[in-house]
């Protein structure tokens, strides 16, 4: 007699809580959402931290001194390749350490996605803070781009290209002045860096 | 006791019964009410303008869906969506396809069609299933489309170009270069001057009697017609004594002609049969190679100072710059605006007859490329564009003058074909840009004697430089996060000499120009 109670409550449990899902919660996620997204990759603390090989990486970084791009090198985990190099690298170089920020980059600019072609061009998928924090003007624009397309043509041979995306779409510019429909293919002027 | 047991035994089979089939409904249950989470990504070739797009795709698990207005705007399809009844309407020109999201049914060239998945909505936007491209675009849209799962492409445009023939006629002057094909095909050239020009056609069919073609004049040495990752390449490789060369399609019959000079003069019998129909393709030069890139085949003419055209920066509902620590305060969109129709009156009164166009003469909101389509429309014999800038940086200042840089940017892949009227627009910068170099040092040497103050001379990939088709600048007259540039920018003694130098460099670029 318990045991059909149990079974009873069960059944209208699940069907409750299904009906929960499928009518509360929507049923379809919003377009936004459905790009590649970064996934969590799970930390795995080795036993001595002293033994993790480490690989450099340049940063193309922006001084508020001189308002010039100047070269920082940091470091990722030497184990991380392809696509995980490219994510932690561009994550570093939009947060490059606790006392240090890029002024290339507008604040709360965030990495959203690193989507890379079988051609080699590597689609940058970042928040709209890039377009709706830029401080505006050539110069500073000039010095975003750089920062980011330089920073990724430089450290990694297989990327070809470089498509900068704002929420998944591609942008005709950042704030006005440099073309951004056509991926960068080579880096931008030393002038800058 | 034997039928309590098996009660008992039927209890338990009915009881497991029960829980495998609660496990079952919980696990279909939970399949259909799973929400869509799943991207791709698919691949759209147009082989006509050799241009690629990527498309994101939407994945409910079972199928793929796109963006109805991403497929629009790539197939170049006006759509509407009705807000009563939600009917999506497709069009190009004459041709219609409308369909209800929800409903497979897809009405298109007076007949019904049926669709396996039918279109939905999905929060507000309409998404199209895959097989959308292949069945029912090409009954909007005029060409061929194939679809290659393995690679999840979508190639559409010619599919069976062929080549027929290659051959090569020297003459005195010059050698032609003749390839004829089954159909016209846009096609792009790049030069690897001094030794190569590359000449890249959609894949084709090779017909060839005999494809190396030995010519060994003065301007060619031979001809070779590859087909090389997806694409058919022709090398043309060039003599010791090549001058120039041009290019041009013939419809009728379809044939790709190629001029190669060793002459720098052009001859004095060149004429085009009034018959022909003379298409240019696209010409990219190599800005890598160490030697200065060979012109086009365009006959020399005195520079004439008829048209300026300037566009003052931003406007409408981008102001741009904005500063409100200064008095007056400083705006970009009005500061560029006024300086602008200074600088017009100032032209008008240096040089009289001329006639000087605006981009916007009010604060309106004007793209990007329309500003420099207002200059190339108006023939103009040189383009300016007006702008202050910014840095995160407060020590850096002063008055710079920018020309296009193309060497960041690689064609064709990635282009917008929405902008594929200007294919050769973008580009058309490209033969231009020395004369650009020499409007900007003309600037910057005027702007020296005037101010006493230096310039810079920059260049960067500027969406308002690339497709002007003149001398094109983009002046940045100051750096609004420099307090002295801020304040000098809003002075009106500071910009009537601003405005005289720019007047005086314009002045000096046609004295140039002209070998004066």
């Amino acid at each position: 007699m318990l045991r059909w109670i149990f079974i009873v409550v069960l059944t209208i449990g699940l069907l409750g809580g299904s009906w929960y899902l499928y009518t509360v919660q929507p049923l379809e996620q919003s377009v936004n959402v459905v790009l590649p997204s970064d996934e969590e990759v799970a930390v795995v603390v080795p036993l001595n931290p002293e033994t993790i090989q480490k690989r450099d990486v340049t940063l193309f970084i922006g001084d508020p001194e001189t308002g010039a791009l100047i070269r920082r090198i940091s470091d990722i985990d030497a184990d991380l390749s392809g696509i995980d190099a490219m994510r932690e690298t561009v994550k570093q170089l939009l947060a490059p350490g606790e006392d240090v920020r890029n002024y290339a980059i507008p604040e709360g600019t965030e990495l959203l996605s690193v989507f890379l072609t079988s051609t080699g061009t590597v689609y940058l998928n970042v928040n709209r803070n890039l377009q709706d924090r830029h401080i505006g003007g050539m110069a500073a624009e000039l010095a975003t781009v750089t920062s980011l397309v330089n920073t990724l043509l430089f450290n990694f041979r297989e990327i070809r290209q470089v498509q900068i995306l704002v929420e998944g779409a591609e942008i005709e510019t950042v704030a006005g002045h440099i073309d951004c429909r056509k991926p960068f293919s080579k880096m931008l002027l030393s002038q800058n860096s | 006791m034997k039928n309590l047991q098996q009660l008992h035994i039927h209890e338990q089979h009915f009881a497991f019964s029960g829980f495998r089939t609660i496990a079952l409904l919980g696990l279909l249950v939970w399949f259909l009410g799973s929400p869509v989470v799943e991207g791709g990504v698919v691949e759209v070739f147009f082989t006509d303008y050799d241009v690629s797009y990527t498309l994101y795709t939407l994945n409910d698990g079972a199928h793929e869906y796109v963006h109805l207005d991403k497929v629009a705007q790539m197939f170049q399809l006006s759509f509407e969506i009705d807000q009563i009844d939600g009917r999506v309407v497709l069009q190009n020109n004459a041709k219609t396809a409308s369909f209800f999201p929800g409903q497979s049914t897809v009405i298109a060239d007076r007949r019904s069609h049926f669709l396996n998945v039918p279109p939905r909505l999905v929060d507000g936007t309409v998404m199209l299933p895959l097989e959308f491209i292949p069945e029912i675009i090409p009954l909007v849209y005029e060409g061929d489309i194939f679809w290659d799962p393995a690679k999840r492409l979508f190639q559409i445009g010619i599919q069976e170009l062929e080549i027929y023939t290659l051959y090569a006629s020297p003459y005195g002057e010059y050698t032609r270069i003749v390839v004829e094909m089954s159909e016209v095909a846009t096609y792009k050239v790049t030069e690897k001057l001094p030794s190569r020009l590359l000449i890249e056609l959609p894949y084709s069919q090779l017909a060839l009697d005999k494809n190396t073609v030995e010519v060994n004049s003065q301007a060619v040495d031979y001809v070779k017609i590859i087909n090389s990752f997806g694409s058919t390449q022709m090398t043309v490789k060039l003599g010791d004594d090549f001058e120039r060369y041009r290019h041009l399609v013939i419809e009728d019959p379809p044939r790709l002609l190629i001029d190669v000079y060793n002459t720098v003069e052009m001859p004095v019998a060149t004429q085009t049969p009034a018959d022909e129909t003379i298409t240019e393709g696209i010409i990219e030069t190599d800005l890598t190679a160490e030697t200065t890139p060979g012109i086009a085949g365009t006959i020399p003419k005195t520079f004439m100072l008829q048209t300026v055209v300037i566009d003052p920066g931003h406007g409408g509902s981008d102001p741009g710059i904005t500063r409100t620590t200064t008095q007056p305060a400083l705006i970009e969109k009005d500061l560029v605006l006024q300086l602008s129709k200074m600088l017009m009156n100032s032209l008008q009164q240096r040089f009289g007859q001329i006639r000087v166009v605006l981009t916007r003469d009010g604060d309106s909101f004007v793209g990007v490329e329309d500003r420099t389509t207002v200059a190339n429309h108006n023939l103009a014999d040189v383009f300016l564009s007006v702008h202050v800038n910014n840095s995160p940086s407060s020590a850096v200042s002063g008055f710079e003058v920018y020309v296009m840089d193309y060497g960041s940017l690689e064609l064709p892949t990635g282009f917008d074909s929405l902008q594929a009227q200007s294919q050769v627009l973008d580009y058309a910068q490209a033969p231009q840009i020395e004369r650009s170099k020499r409007l900007a040092r003309a600037i910057l040497d005027a702007y020296q004697s005037r101010t006493n103050q230096a310039g810079r001379l920059k260049s960067a990939p500027l969406f308002s430089l690339k497709g002007a088709t003149m001398p094109a600048v983009h002046i940045e007259i100051g750096y609004s996060s420099n307090g002295r540039d801020v304040n000098n920018m809003v002075q009106p003694g500071f910009q009537e000499s601003l405005v005289a130098a720019i007047t005086d460099g314009i002045a000096a670029f046609k004295k140039i120009e002209q070998g004066n």
